[in-house]
C-alpha cells in the first residue's frame, strides 16, 4: 500500500499511465445506467444523479483515490439532461476521455458532455420517443381494439431490437472514444431532419385515420333532411378531425397552456358538443 | 368489487410502470394496451382489458414528455379505468366509456404527481451530493435510490386508496351519471386522440416541412392505406432524403476544400 501511494505520488507529477477498462467494467457501468437513467430526477441538476451512481465504479478502477473522485464528481453532478438512451453512449465517451487520466480530462469529459447532450436529445426524442412509439403504438392499439395482442408484440420486438443496438453502441463508443459520435454529427442531424419528416407525414396519416370527429348535426328544410358531416366531408374527407386537431393545436400555443388543461377542455367541450348533438 | 391480491397486483404493476418508463424503457412501445391486458388478465376479462387498453393507447399517442417536462400519463390512467370498467362488471362501449370517466382524469392529474415527484428530487440529489463530498459511496448510491420512494408512492398511494376506500363511492357516481355526459365522453374519446398529434405538431419543424402532414394525409384518407403501409413508404421518403441531405453535404464539403486549397479533413 506504501508502496502504492508513493507511486502514485511521483505519477502524478509525470505523465501518467492510461487505464483501459475492459468489458466486464463497462457492463457494470452500463447495468447500473439502464436501471437508473432518471431516478433522483430533480429541476436542478436533472439526470446527474444517476450519471454518477453509474460511472462509480469505473471512476474508481481509473483513479483509485477517493479524494480525487470527490473533486471531479463536483462536476459531474452539475446539470445534465438527455434523451436516456444516448445518455449512456455519452457517458461511455466520458469514461473513455478519463482512462487517458490526462491532467484535464474532466473538463474536456464535460465538454464533450454539454455539448453532445443537446443535438443527441433532438434525434433521441425524434426516433426513440416521437416516431416509432406512435407508428407502432398505433398498430398495437387497433389491433388491441380488434382483439389481438400481435400488433403489441410486434412493437415491443422493435422496443427490444433498438434497445439492445444501444446497448451494443456502447462499447465502441468507449474503445474508439468521442471521435466515434462527432464524426458522424452531420449525419446525426441529417438523420434527425429526415426522421422529422417521417414523423410530420405520420402525423399528417393519423389525423386522418386515428382521431374520430363525426359531426352529425342535421336540418330539415320540408322534407329532405341536410347532414352538415356529410356535406363537409365531400369537400374533405375527416373535415371534423382536421378542425378539431387545429383547434388544439392552435390552443396549445396560446399562454399558460399545458397538455393537462387541455385535456379537461378537450373533455368540456366534447361533453357540450355531445349533449347538442353537434357531434357524435 | 376488488379483493386484496387484485389491490396488491395492480399496486405493485403501478410501481413498476412508473419506474419502468423513466428508467429500463424496454417495453415502452404500445404499453398503454399491455396494461389493459394485464389488468383485463387480473380483474379476470382480458377482452374488455384490450379493448380499453387499445382505445386509451390511441389518446397516449403522441405524449411525450420531451425535455423533462411533464404530459398525462395514460398507463396508470388505464390500469385503473380498466381495473374499475372491469370490476363493475361491464362490457364493449360501455366499459370504455367508464374505464375513461375515471382513467382520463387520473392521466390528467397525473402530470402534477409527475411534476411532484421531479420536485422531491431536490432533496435526494443534495443528499447525495454530500456523500460524496463525505467520499461516502454507499451512501450516494442509497440516497439516490431512496427518491424513488416518493416517486413512486406517489402514484401507489392513490391508486390502493381508489381502490380501496374509493370504491364504494367511484361506483355510486359513475351510476348516477346522466345520458349526455355518456355521449359527450364518446365524443372525448375520438377527441382525444387529437391531442398527442397537435403536441408533435408543436414540436416537429413544421415551418420548414409541414407540406408532408399533407402527403401522410392524402394516403390515409383518400387512398386508405394502413398505417403500416403508410409507415413503409414513409421509411422510403425518409431514407431518401437523407441520403439527399448527405450528398449535399459531401459535395459542400467537397467544393469547400477545392475552393480553400484542398485543406482535408477526417473524411
Amino acid at each position: 500500500m506504501k508502496m502504492n501511494e508513493n507511486m502514485e505520488m511521483t505519477e502524478n507529477k509525470q505523465a501518467v499511465e492510461p487505464v483501459i477498462l475492459n468489458r466486464k467494467d463497462l457492463k457494470q457501468v452500463l447495468t447500473r445506467y439502464v436501471l437508473s437513467r432518471q431516478i433522483c430526477f430533480n429541476y436542478e441538476t436533472m439526470q446527474s444523479g444517476p450519471w454518477v451512481w453509474s460511472m462509480h465504479p469505473a471512476m474508481k478502477k481509473i483513479y483509485k483515490d477517493d479524494d480525487i473522485l470527490a473533486e471531479k464528481y463536483k462536476s459531474y453532478f452539475k446539470f445534465f439532461n438527455c434523451h436516456p438512451w444516448f445518455g449512456q453512449l455519452i457517458l461511455m465517451s466520458n469514461l473513455a476521455v478519463e482512462s487517458t487520466k490526462n491532467e484535464d480530462a474532466t473538463e474536456t469529459a464535460m465538454d464533450v458532455r454539454t455539448g453532445l447532450m443537446g443535438p443527441l436529445a433532438g434525434l433521441g426524442d425524434a426516433i426513440v420517443w416521437v416516431l416509432l412509439p406512435t407508428v407502432l403504438g398505433a398498430i398495437a392499439a387497433y389491433q388491441a381494439q380488434a382483439g389481438s395482442m400481435v400488433g403489441w408484440a410486434l412493437a415491443v420486438a422493435v422496443n427490444i431490437a433498438l434497445w439492445m443496438v444501444f446497448w451494443k453502441l456502447a462499447f465502441p463508443v468507449y474503445e474508439k472514444g468521442v471521435s466515434f459520435i462527432t464524426s458522424k454529427s452531420g449525419s446525426l442531424r441529417n438523420l434527425t431532419s429526415a426522421c422529422s419528416i417521417l414523423g410530420i407525414m405520420v402525423v399528417g396519416a393519423m389525423v386522418a385515420s386515428t382521431v374520430n370527429v363525426n359531426i352529425t348535426y342535421s336540418w330539415t328544410v320540408g322534407n329532405l333532411t341536410q347532414k352538415l358531416g356529410d356535406l363537409l366531408n365531400s369537400i374533405v374527407p375527416h373535415f371534423g378531425n382536421i378542425v378539431a386537431t387545429a383547434a388544439i393545436y392552435w390552443g396549445l400555443g396560446r399562454k399558460k397552456m399545458s397538455s393537462s388543461l387541455m385535456i379537461w377542455i378537450i373533455i368540456a367541450v366534447s361533453i357540450i358538443l355531445g349533449a347538442l348533438k353537434i357531434c357524435g | 368489487m376488488f379483493n386484496p391480491i387484485q389491490v396488491i397486483i395492480l399496486a405493485l404493476f403501478v410501481a413498476f410502470l412508473t419506474w419502468h418508463k423513466y428508467n429500463l424503457q424496454m417495453f415502452y412501445y404500445g404499453i398503454v394496451v399491455f396494461c389493459g391486458f394485464f389488468t383485463g388478465l387480473v380483474m379476470g376479462d382480458v377482452g374488455t382489458g384490450m379493448l380499453i387498453g387499445g382505445t386509451m393507447c390511441l389518446m397516449s399517442l403522441g405524449l411525450v414528455g420531451v425535455g423533462g417536462s411533464s404530459v398525462p400519463e395514460y398507463q396508470v390512467g388505464c390500469v385503473a379505468g380498466t381495473a374499475f370498467a372491469i370490476g363493475m362488471g361491464l362490457t364493449g362501449q360501455h366499459a370504455v366509456t367508464t374505464a375513461m370517466t375515471i382513467g382520463v382524469p387520473v392521466a390528467a392529474l397525473g402530470t402534477q404527481l409527475d411534476v411532484l415527484g421531479k420536485m422531491s428530487g431536490s432533496f435526494f440529489i443534495h443528499k447525495a451530493m454530500a456523500c460524496s463530498d463525505k467520499k461516502d459511496w454507499k451512501g450516494m448510491g442509497i440516497w439516490i435510490w431512496t427518491s424513488q420512494i416518493p416517486f413512486l408512492g406517489l402514484w401507489v398511494l392513490p391508486m390502493v386508496l381508489l381502490m380501496t376506500v374509493g370504491s364504494d363511492y367511484i361506483q355510486v357516481l359513475i351510476k348516477s351519471f346522466p345520458a349526455w355526459l355518456n355521449s359527450g365522453l364518446t365524443v372525448a374519446s375520438g377527441m382525444l386522440p387529437a391531442l398527442g398529434f397537435a403536441i408533435l405538431m408543436r414540436y416537429l419543424p413544421l415551418k420548414k416541412y409541414g407540406y408532408f402532414l399533407l402527403f401522410g394525409f392524402v394516403l390515409a384518407a383518400y387512398l386508405n392505406l394502413s398505417m403500416l403501409a403508410i409507415a413503409m413508404l414513409g421509411t422510403v421518403v425518409c431514407v431518401f432524403i437523407f441520403q439527399m441531405l448527405e450528398d449535399n453535404d459531401r459535395r459542400a464539403a467537397s467544393a469547400g476544400t477545392t475552393a480553400v486549397g484542398g485543406d482535408n479533413e477526417d473524411e
